[in-house]
């Protein structure tokens, strides 16, 4: 018995340790979504930090999201214009690409993108700013770090990922557009003709939606991985590479989530 | 002013403080001394509420800081300034709207009557025009005073100092040390300031503390201190 | 330098208006914007049809079905929402349409008599039911079946036994003529020998007239040349761009309707057996019709000179001064020169094809191996076994000489009993509508894309 206790000991005590850390941390994470959640209708409100980071996620983000919406586009259109072609269904080219822009592609390529350009630079900020005190003298000078630092970060990424997948939908259709009825020849009519016929508005605004609760995720994920940065540099390295690989996870795991309850009670009527 | 009652702290298991008792007399300076590494920031961030105590109380005014909600946490941290060790500044501001920062955020003041405060406080630490500078273009040295006038502007009645004069050459800390005595002078606050730096701790002291091993081992006034027959303390002030 | 506030106000204006701008194109009421009325039709069948499926009138777009729902738990109710300058009569009909091979569905709307008090906002239209291309086309096949199954059983009837049926005189009629033709070698030979000379005498003309020739010729130059230029009737005829692009027109619309049947391919056969025990010949002519490459309906019309004999049993009693004796006879009747039909259904897996159904008559199926141009055929059919009879078996190989000539060769009714054993060869001429198949397969082809 004792030998058996013996052998199983070294493989169960890391595993015990690495179930502790888990609930522990995702205990820590439920915290600090419900702190920051109950801090986010308290005054002040600080109007000016907001639009500050408004600014840096959504503004300073258009030109990478216009880049990739236009290239996503038009390799989209490369390869289901030449796809459809095999069986001359090629005028359902425009439908395909904004049906599948606006429920999946625009959604999850923005918020991945966001997390890319916007979420990285606010885990390191934090990070950098836990490391050098500076969320602790935020906490002296009685100012919740929370409400100073987080709140206006997740706001304004819940606000602007929505209206940059819109950005996206758009220059990705345009995308489209040009390499499927300039390149290769498809009609414009019949092109959007039945973009319009089978793209419908609940299919825009779902993913939109889907896009708000992206922003929402990735950046209380990224604010908390600045948050709980330990050591100096390498620590701040550490947790901007943890926000961006968990947060592209979970966009892509709640995408498939999200698509299922919201879309589905979304699209829910007769018109489906 | 401040009363720490048995206070205890691990980390992942490790004691850090053992069942401290200290208290800090109102309206004088107290230096906590001892060897790097034994908790001293640990024991400082216990007093402000940055952290909570295992086990035990800190009483600061008679309001023990435990029982506080988040919100009255928030009250009680008005009456307190704070050095940090690395300043702390924002360095996403400038040295005005550092220095500003509390202001806005906790006084009606118009921008005018915060620009005159914030001139005034500069004044006071000794450094003028440098307002539109960022922390990054600072030196050490002005850092540290950009920092204490961001921590004196709400005119607290506790100044915590997280070893302010490490890093800085000779000159340099007996300014800094000028400067917190300069403080208690003129605005009449209570000081407690974590040092290894045994000579700057008798300049500016009126009480002394050494912690080690998680404990206070020695707490009294400059001269009592100097002539504890304590074996740690002695080793520490170099006296055979 | 612009404050924040500002740049993210045009942000936030810029990316409003794109969500306008497409809610305003996608959305559902985007066609028909303001003013519009709804009427509503009750449907058998609303298979295709969703909201937004246009409404047309003679090809125009009108509007849009915007919602469809169902009518006392049996039919569909579809609304749709009409132009407010489309005024319809109320005896107007709508039906569902299904355009092009995609088959895309709309509501077409056919108006009713002018004059008639207009359809008002909430009104019903009639439904008229469902039409379309591929619709149409399957009932036009089922009706051709139809026709092509009166027609073969006509054709049995007169190719029937009674020797005085008309395919029986028409054949007798072609054995008189051979008849006569090989008792008049003499005759025919006689002709041979005057035609020689007739050509003989012919050359000499031509060597005389050729400068007439010449003539001739020069002159239909000038002629075609004047059709060239225009001149004349028949040259404006040809050079009319009109007459080119109605023709044109015509092939396409044909080459439209034909686009849709271009798979099917269709094939024409005859060949002949030579039994070498009974001596005779067995013709078989052929018509296979493939749906699909791997598919094929078989028919066969086999005249056999020796086929398997139809038995019968007859029972009598005969009653001779009180008692009753019961003789049961046994017939085999051979009906020479019968006609038999097959009709079978075949199915190619890689190399081989089963096929099954009625094979000379009798139910029977069959497993065919082909490889190359070589191919192995196997047959079983006439499972009788009432009167000891043993089920027909015949094997038989081809070889495919050219892509439309081949022989054949193999054993016959392999396991009979009564001694019916046979060895046969033969060879036969088969035709592929490659041609007309080329010609659909171009036609249904083109796409817009280059590949």
């Amino acid at each position: 018995m004792e030998k058996l206790i013996n052998k199983i000991q070294p493989l169960a005590d890391p595993l015990g340790r690495m179930i502790n850390g888990f609930t522990k941390t995702l205990g820590n994470l439920c915290l600090f979504v419900f702190q920051t959640l109950s801090w986010i209708p308290r005054r002040p409100y600080r109007i000016k930090n907001l639009f500050k980071q408004m600014e840096f996620i959504g503004v300073q983000s258009t030109p990478i999201i216009m880049l990739t919406g236009v290239f996503v586009g038009a390799v989209f259109a490369l390869q289901t214009g030449k796809a459809f072609a095999m069986f001359n269904a090629e005028s359902l080219v425009g439908a395909t690409i904004g049906l599948s822009l606006a429920r999946e592609i625009a959604p999850v390529f923005t918020a991945l993108m966001v997390t890319a350009r916007a979420c990285s630079a606010m885990a390191a900020e934090l990070g950098t700013m836990k490391v050098t005190e500076q969320i602790d003298a935020l906490e002296t000078m009685a100012v919740n770090p929370l409400h100073y630092l987080v709140c206006p970060r997740v706001i304004a990424t819940t606000i602007m990922t929505p209206l940059l997948t819109a950005v996206f939908d758009l220059v990705g259709i345009i995308g489209a557009w040009f390499v499927g009825i300039k390149l290769l020849g498809i009609g414009e009519a019949s092109f959007f003709d039945r973009l319009y016929f089978y793209v419908n508005l609940r299919d825009f605004i779902g993913g939109l939606v889907k896009s708000g609760f992206f922003g929402f995720f990735i950046s209380l994920i990224s604010c908390y991985s600045g948050f709980d940065t330990k050591g100096g540099a390498k620590g701040v390295g550490d947790s901007t590479t943890r926000a961006v690989v968990v947060s592209s996870v979970v966009v892509l795991v709640t995408d498939y989530f999200l698509t299922t309850w919201i879309l589905e009670y979304f699209s829910q009527g007769p018109s489906v | 002013m401040i009363k720490l009652i048995d206070v205890h702290k691990a980390f992942d298991g490790q004691k850090v403080l053992d069942g401290v008792n200290l208290e800090v007399p109102k309206d004088k300076i107290m230096v906590i001394v001892g060897a790097s590494g034994v908790g001293k920031s640990v024991l400082l961030k216990h007093m402000i509420g940055l952290m909570k105590p295992d086990k035990g109380k800190i009483v600061v005014d008679g309001v023990d800081l435990s029982a506080l909600s988040p919100l009255e946490l928030v009250e009680i941290r008005k009456k307190f300034g704070m050095l940090f060790q690395g300043c702390a500044l924002f360095d996403s501001l400038n040295v005005c709207d550092n220095v500003a920062f509390p202001l806005r955020e906790h006084s009606n003041l118009s921008s005018s009557e915060i620009k005159a405060k914030v001139d005034e406080m500069l004044a006071i630490v000794g450094l003028e025009g440098i307002c539109h500078k960022m922390p990054s273009d600072l030196s050490g040295g002005m850092k540290k005073r950009v920092a204490l006038a961001r921590a004196i502007i709400l005119q607290p009645q506790i100044m915590l100092y997280d070893e302010p004069t490490t890093g800085l050459d000779p000159i340099m800390t007996e300014s800094v040390d000028n400067l917190i005595l300069d403080m208690q002078q003129k605005l009449d606050i209570t000081s407690v300031v974590i040092s290894h730096d045994i000579a700057s701790a008798f300049r500016i002291a009126d009480q002394i503390a050494m912690i080690d091993n998680g404990k206070i081992i020695v707490s009294g006034t400059s001269a009592e201190f100097a002539a504890s027959n304590d074996p740690v303390v002695m080793k520490f002030i170099g006296r055979k | 330098m612009m404050s924040s506030e500002t740049k993210v106000g045009i942000f936030a204006l810029c990316a409003l208006v794109i969500i306008g701008f497409i809610t305003l194109k996608i959305g559902s009421r985007s066609f028909v914007a303001a003013g519009g009325y709804e009427v509503s039709v009750v449907v058998d069948n609303a298979i295709g049809v969703r909201p937004k499926t246009p409404v047309e009138i003679a090809g125009i777009r009108v509007g849009q079905v915007k919602e469809i729902g169902l009518e006392e738990s049996r039919k569909a109710k579809l609304t749709l929402l009409l132009n407010k300058d489309v005024n319809l009569p109320v005896d107007s009909v709508a039906r569902i349409r299904s355009k092009g091979f995609l088959g895309e569905i709309v509501i077409e709307i056919v108006p009713g008599t002018e004059g008639v008090q207009s359809l008002a906002d909430g009104g019903a239209l009639n439904f008229s039911g469902q039409s379309g291309d591929i619709n149409m086309l399957m009932t036009q096949f089922s009706s051709i079946a139809n026709d092509i199954k009166a027609v073969s059983a006509q054709l049995r009837d007169v190719a029937g036994t009674d020797r005085n049926s008309p395919m029986w005189q028409i054949v007798n009629n072609l054995q008189t003529f051979t008849q006569t033709l090989a008792n008049n070698q003499a005759n025919f030979n006689k002709m041979a020998g005057n035609l020689a000379e007739l050509t003989e005498a012919l050359k000499g003309t031509i060597v005389k007239s050729r400068e007439n020739v010449e003539d001739s010729l020069k002159r239909i130059a000038s002629i075609t040349q004047k059709v060239d230029e225009g001149k004349g009737t028949i040259g404006k005829l040809v050079n009319d761009d009109a007459t080119v692009n109605k023709l044109n027109e015509a092939v396409d619309n044909l080459n439209s309707t034909l686009g849709n049947i271009k798979t099917i391919e269709t094939e024409i056969g005859y060949h002949a057996e030579y039994l070498g025990h009974t001596k005779e010949f067995k013709n078989y002519v052929n018509l296979t019709i493939r749906p699909k490459p791997d598919k094929a309906f078989i028919f066969d019309f086999v005249q056999n000179t020796n086929p398997s004999p139809d038995r019968s049993t007859n029972t009598s009693t005969i009653s001779t001064g009180g008692t009753s004796t019961t003789v049961t006879t046994n017939t085999a009747t051979v009906n020479q020169n019968q006609f038999r039909f097959s009709a079978q259904l075949a199915k190619s897996f890689y190399d081989f094809t089963v096929r099954g159904g009625v094979i000379e008559s009798r139910g029977g199926v069959g497993l065919d191996y082909a490889k190359g141009p070589a191919g192995l055929q196997f047959s079983a059919y006439d499972f009788q076994t009432q009167y000891d009879q043993r089920t027909h078996l015949k094997l038989a190989g081809t070889v495919n000489v050219t892509k439309n000539l081949f022989l054949i060769g193999g054993g016959d009714d392999l396991i009979s009993q009564l001694g019916r054993r046979n060895w046969f060869m033969g060879a036969g001429i088969r035709l592929v509508d490659e041609d007309v198949k080329s010609l659909i397969g171009t036609a249904g082809g083109i796409s817009s894309v280059k590949r």
